[in-house]
């Protein structure tokens, strides 16, 4: 049997449906759960938002467009949650160390290589944690969500060319950053896997 | 196809780029990339859900301050425009807080719409109760004189009329 598609969801959904609602969380929540956790590095803010992320859905779930896909508007929904959590002032207080620490590479690598995975993986951290909200935002969207140009433009809002300026500029930014600390050659070949 | 090198990068795009976007590809699926929310989240948004509006639809914070102002607002408003019309036409409580033994208090001088609806004594008006009680004494002073000037079932009309027509004599 084929699963419903967000549309038939959403539509179950206006008819006051909760099942069709748990649905689709269990469809996006680690999508907007990371997405949330990238921006905010805070656990608490993230559950928080994914939480006020679909109560928000439900509430105008009378509101979307059920042919038009719903990813986009829970994405941009996490953004301004998120903006807002940053906004209130309670930014990065967390450090994301604790969240993400068993979450670094498995016991069948060599301590060596955990070692030199997990500097790699703060400095990333720490290069990311210099871009501004907007950056980060764009950042995050880009690379880990994956989205095009066009969808992060949706997403945020705005026209595609401030994302391509913001993306460029964050790009910019995290190499100076990197090369300042001296993280990073040009010449060198660096193995990620 | 000519658009990617022998690498399979774009054309025009720079190998140390490649590898930054590389990097961070790598770097934010490794702090995030396999995070997972607790199970709990959902059984909050279900209870939330069955309890009620959800907190999208309950008034925020900033309403709630707004709605608060408001209800200040009109209640000085109200404050204002009740002192403004006793300000204007008097004091209407007076009576009450004003009883009749303490006299160490001013008395109120009542509005001209007040003396045409309630007779007012002549003790009335702008004394305070020391002067008022100053006139009682010389009201009762003077009754006594006339007592005693005036002899029972003497007319005192007749009796001074010759001071009155000298007084109504004069310029």
């Amino acid at each position: 049997m084929a699963l419903p598609t967000d549309e038939q969801l959403i539509a179950q959904i206006r008819g006051g449906d909760l099942q069709s609602l748990e649905t689709l969380y269990d469809r996006y929540k680690d999508q907007i759960y990371r997405t949330a956790l990238a921006i905010t590095r805070d656990q608490q803010a993230a559950e928080d938002i994914l939480q006020d992320c679909f109560l928000r859905l439900h509430a105008n779930i009378d509101r979307l467009d059920g042919s038009v896909p719903i990813a986009p508007w829970l994405y941009r929904v996490t953004v301004n949650l998120s903006y807002n959590w940053h906004a209130r002032g309670r930014r990065w207080i967390h450090s994301l160390e604790g969240v993400i620490e068993g979450l670094v590479s498995g016991p069948q690598t060599s301590p060596e290589r955990q070692a030199e995975r997990r500097e790699l993986k703060d400095i990333v951290q720490r290069a990311i944690d210099s871009l501004s909200f907007n950056q980060r935002a764009v950042v995050v969207l880009f690379y880990l969500g994956g989205f095009s140009l066009e969808e992060i433009a949706y997403i945020l809002d705005c026209p595609v060319g401030t994302v391509k300026s913001r993306l460029h500029y964050a790009r910019r930014n995290l190499r100076r950053w990197l090369e300042k600390e001296g993280y990073w050659r040009p010449e060198v070949v660096y193995e990620f896997s | 196809m000519s658009s990617r090198d022998r690498h399979g990068r774009p054309i025009g795009e720079s190998p140390a780029q490649d590898d930054l976007d590389h990097l961070f590809r790598w770097g934010l699926q490794r702090l995030v990339g396999l995070a997972r929310p607790p199970a709990h989240i959902w059984q909050r948004i279900e209870r939330q859900l069955r309890a009620g509006p959800s907190p999208s639809r309950r008034p925020s914070r900033r309403s709630t301050w707004r709605m608060a102002s408001l209800a200040q607002a009109l209640a000085l408003i109200s404050l204002l425009a009740v002192l403004g019309m006793n300000l204007s036409s008097g004091f209407l409580w007076s009576p009450y807080l004003y009883e009749r033994n303490e006299r160490g208090m001013l008395t109120r001088t009542p509005a001209a719409w007040q003396v045409e609806g309630i007779p007012l004594l002549g003790d009335e008006g702008l004394l305070n109760g020391r002067q008022t009680r100053l006139l009682a004494r010389e009201l009762e002073r003077e009754r006594r004189a006339i007592a005693h000037d005036i002899a029972p079932g003497e007319d005192p009309i007749l009796k001074h009329r010759h001071e009155w027509r000298r007084m109504e004599g004069e310029p």
